[in-house]
């Protein structure tokens, strides 16, 4: 445990501080870009699902890149701690955030006079998140590349805005028609997502 | 040299995953929008209905905007789509008031003849003071019950029928108020105006809007010169080039930043870029033939699909007799898409160059949802071209609408192809200071 | 448990290439040099020890224990790769502190231990610098530091001293040999001089196979009577050099004094002398490539 917090310690400061800030950043600046007051349910939906829900590729998708550098990765890989741990430590601190967030936003717009299932829409967007971040973990993992990291759960975003012909169970944006099972899919699809990532970046090693 | 350097970044394209990423996705995008070729609808005479098109007649325009003006202040609710995401405004007392001023000042009645106006209109009996919503309930645009366009009753069996979307979207479901004589238009926009300031900007009143507020039933004369037009005017080709367009723009807009932001990071991932600088060539020839090399691929694969569908537009003027322009796309795809491919390909090596992080993906991504959400806010995906990275023109045809708006357009992509050669420029300023050790990226600038 | 290690039949392929054939080396305390030329497999042969890499035959045991046992081997085993890097951002305190923690060591451990070490290392008046501000021969040490932080049986270091100029390197050597009085440590270096001064006993690998192992004495004397000195003139010395491996060569206006490998006395004038490490390694080469 104590080991665990240790290495969060330090993901924190020297890795995960700058994601932090641009997704703080990204969320804050949220006014400028979208409508955040007074927005009726399919409206609220709209802000989470093509807005908010972003801040999982920019939380979630690098944790591989302080190993991006293959001398501290085989350096790293050698000590006793798995490298294994050591990125779910990361995942798990990134996720924490990302709960903290989303929450923190989904809260700003309740009581920015919209009217909307708070804790229905909560889980929905986090969900989306998740998805969207477990996405990216899998692209960088099989192509240790943090570039197609970021560009398939960004291609994947840009293409539900076509609609949900193809995509059914897994569109991003079904709370705007007020339909939340797709969000369980995309829930069960980014902890399959993560797994895959993780699992072949220990196979790849 | 820089030959030899151009066509070396060529062939290493060729090695690189995240070309053929690229060249999959832009793929899979053109086919799932685009699959088929469909062929343009020749109107038949003696229709029921010919759908409708925005107004273009300017007291058309006023008589509609005062009806929309009259409706919204009857229920007190105003939307704007400031960027493209809904808003929903209710006025204060005061600027109720002067809505009220404006609107009995253009059509002569008072509120209380609005009132009365309205119920009449949409023959309510509901109490409207139990709020907008059970008004909009009962009598919005979802109740209202037009004479549509209905091919299945249509005589001829031997018509295909197909139904003119824009119909369907832009049922205007208020009445037209008329404007009262001697009303000019400047007059009329610049108090628009100003109540659109009273809403918060980018409402149904804005100038640019206001057209959208009127609608005008078409005619099989209409409809017939646009048949027409697209096929002597525009030549079949650059109708279907201008669709092509805007397809391709939404996905040129971002995906080129991932070939320019891979590229720029590779040096500095292989530690190669030490090595590279202190060699003999230009800073520029480095930058530039990286530079062209990404562009030459971004743009083939669109050159190639632009190229299949001339093909077909050939085969199909052909069966029509008419002689289709057989450089249309290739002159859409350098005019209309390259600034937006440069642009995305030139954010992609500036930010990458000055920062050494893949922090240029956020950058064109963020530029890109605003370019969309604000396409959407417009409320058109026809023209309105204004300083949008990406031109929409979501229809095959309409060549006099487009002609009109066409100098916007040109504007718009020299604007952007500027845009796209100072990020280059800027790129190769930052290169050429990183080289003589003069720029450091500020996080990793060593501490004293 | 005996301070050891035991290879049999080591191979190591890597699609069509093997890149280790049937190696079988026995390893024990004190400072063991791996020598070769580029490609030979020192750094795949390192890897496999430091559980980075799978083997694809053989046995290894450290200590008693299968390398298959990757956390027990890795408690057992101190790795320093050839670039040794870390966070930049990271003051050398730290970087220890932080791989300490990935070493699975207590906080009160490592706080005992970091400052003794940066200490041993001469970098204790540098606690708190960026480790992006280090030179190279400071990161080199910081890595060395690292290494032993967990107070491994076993240290493996991969060309540890290319790179850094010849003070830096004499100061590394004697440190790694302090290091070595209870440890194994392997050194594998390009640099023979590295070998003479500290290791007793050596590996030469080509080509994935073990060439030679055993004693440098045994080494020297492999190549006894096989190294001879001349002094030729200028005009002869593209011939020699085509026809005979020259270890040395110095020119001066009129002639050339040469050092060169022969099985036997390669012309007159030449005469008989003392191999040294890298005569003996070079002749050990030549032979091998006859062979081959």
């Amino acid at each position: 445990m104590e080991t665990c917090v240790e290495i969060g310690k330090v993901n924190l400061k020297y890795h995960l501080s700058r994601h932090l800030l641009i997704a703080a950043a990204f969320l804050v600046m949220s006014p400028l870009l979208i409508s955040v007051r007074n927005l009726e349910p399919a409206q609220t939906a709209q802000s989470l699902e093509m807005y908010a829900a972003l801040i999982g590729i920019i939380l979630l998708v690098p944790i591989f890149l302080p190993d991006q550098d293959k001398n501290i990765r085989d350096l790293t890989a050698a000590k006793y701690t798995p490298a294994l741990k050591v990125q779910m430590v990361r995942l798990a601190e990134s996720f924490i955030f990302l709960v903290l967030l989303l929450g923190a936003f989904t809260l700003y717009l309740k009581t920015g006079g919209c009217e909307f299932p708070v804790l229905e829409m909560y889980a929905g967007v986090l969900s989306e998140a998740f998805f969207l971040g477990g996405l990216g973990i899998a692209a960088y993992g099989l192509s240790d590349n943090v570039i197609i990291g970021y560009m398939i759960p960004i291609v994947y975003y840009a293409t539900n805005f076509s609609g949900d012909k193809y995509l059914k169970n897994f569109y991003l944006f079904s709370m705007m028609q007020d339909r939340y099972e797709p969000k369980i899919w995309l829930a069960c699809a980014g902890v399959v997502l993560i797994c895959a990532g993780l699992g072949v970046r220990q196979i790849k090693r | 040299m820089f030959l030899s350097l151009f066509w070396k970044e060529c062939r290493q394209l060729l090695r690189s995953i995240t070309f053929y990423l690229y060249l999959v996705i832009l793929v899979l995008f053109y086919f799932s929008q685009l699959s088929t070729f469909t062929p343009l609808v020749k109107p038949q005479p003696g229709m029921k209905s010919y759908g409708a098109d925005y107004a273009v007649d300017k007291k058309d325009i006023m008589d509609g905007t005062l009806g929309k003006l009259a409706y919204c202040f009857y229920t007190n609710s105003y939307t704007a789509y400031p960027m493209g995401f809904y808003k929903s405004v209710k006025l204060d007392e005061d600027e109720a008031a002067r809505v009220a001023e404006i609107i009995e000042k253009d059509t002569g009645m008072d509120k209380n003849e609005i009132t009365q106006f309205m119920q009449k209109y949409f023959n309510a009996e509901a109490d409207v003071n139990e709020g907008p919503e059970v008004f909009t309930e009962n009598y919005g645009p979802d109740n209202y019950d037009m004479e549509s366009y209905d091919p299945e009753n249509f005589d001829d069996e031997s018509y295909e029928a197909q139904p003119s979307d824009d119909f369907e979207r832009r049922m205007q479901f208020w009445p037209d108020i008329p404007a009262v004589e001697g009303l000019t238009y400047d007059e009329f926009e610049k108090q628009m105006k100003e109540i659109d300031g009273l809403i918060g900007g980018g409402s149904d009143f804005a100038p640019s809007r206001l057209y959208m507020n009127a609608e005008k039933e078409l005619t099989f004369e209409d409809l017939q010169k646009e048949y027409e037009d697209t096929l002597y005017k525009d030549k079949i080709s650059n109708a279907y080039a201008r669709e092509f367009c805007d397809y391709l723009g939404l996905m040129l807009a971002i995906l080129p930043v991932f070939l320019s932001a891979t590229r720029a990071l590779r040096d500095r991932r292989a530690k190669a870029a030490e090595v590279i600088y202190a060699r003999k060539v230009s800073s520029a020839a480095v930058i530039l033939s990286r530079y062209l090399a990404t562009l030459l691929f971004a743009l083939l694969p669109v050159i190639v699909l632009g190229a299949m569908v001339t093909v077909q537009c050939i085969y199909y003027g052909r069966g029509l007799g008419v002689d289709v322009d057989a450089f249309a796309f290739l002159k859409h795809i350098f005019g209309w898409l390259m600034p937006t491919a440069m642009t995305a390909l030139s954010v992609g090596f500036f930010f990458t160059e000055l920062t050494d992080s893949p922090i240029a993906v956020l950058v064109q991504g963020i530029w890109w949802m605003a370019s969309n959400f604000m396409a959407f806010g417009k409320g058109t995906l026809e023209g309105s071209f204004g300083l949008n990275l990406i031109p929409r023109w979501n229809t095959c045809g309409k060549y006099e609408k487009f002609t009109e708006q066409l100098p916007d357009l040109i504007t718009n992509r020299i604007f952007y192809a500027a845009i796209a050669l100072l990020l280059l420029a800027g790129t190769i300023i930052v290169y050429e200071l990183k080289r003589k050790g003069k720029w450091e990226v500020p996080w990793k600038r060593a501490s004293k | 448990m005996s301070t050891e290690i035991v290879i049999q039949n080591l191979d190591k392929t890597y699609g069509k290439k093997q890149a280790l054939k049937n190696v079988n080396l026995t390893i024990g305390s004190g400072m063991f040099g791996l020598l070769g030329p580029n490609g030979a497999g020192k750094t795949t042969l390192m890897k496999i020890l430091s559980t980075l890499l799978p083997k694809t035959g053989g046995e290894v045991r450290i200590c008693g224990t299968d390398i298959g046992h990757s956390r027990e081997i890795r408690k057992m085993t101190g790795y320093l790769p050839q670039d040794f890097s870390m966070y930049g951002n990271m003051s050398s305190y730290e970087a220890m502190d932080y791989l300490g923690v990935l070493s699975g060591l207590p906080k009160s451990v490592r706080k005992e231990r970091i400052p003794d070490l940066l200490e041993k290392v001469n970098l204790q008046n540098n606690k708190r610098t960026k480790v992006k501000a280090m030179s190279g021969g400071m990161r080199r040490r910081l890595g060395i530091a690292q290494a032993i932080l967990h107070d491994p049986k076993v240290l493996i270091v991969d060309e540890p001293t290319a790179g850094l100029d010849p003070e830096e390197r004499v100061r590394f050597r004697n440190l790694l040999c302090e290091i070595a009085e209870d440890r194994i440590v392997i050194l594998s270096t390009h640099i023979v001089g590295d070998i003479e001064a500290t290791c007793e006993n050596i590996g030469i690998l080509n080509e994935g196979r073990l060439i030679y192992r055993g004693s440098v004495e045994g080494l020297l004397g492999e190549a006894y009577g096989k190294i001879y000195t001349a002094r030729v003139s200028k005009k002869e010395l593209p011939r020699i050099k085509e026809e005979y491996i020259v270890t040395g060569m110095m020119v001066s206006a009129a002639h050339a004094d040469v050092r060169l490998v022969s099985e036997k006395l390669p012309f007159q004038g030449a005469a008989l002398c003392e191999a040294n490490v890298e005569d003996a390694y070079m002749y050990l080469m030549q032979k091998e490539r006859r062979v081959r």
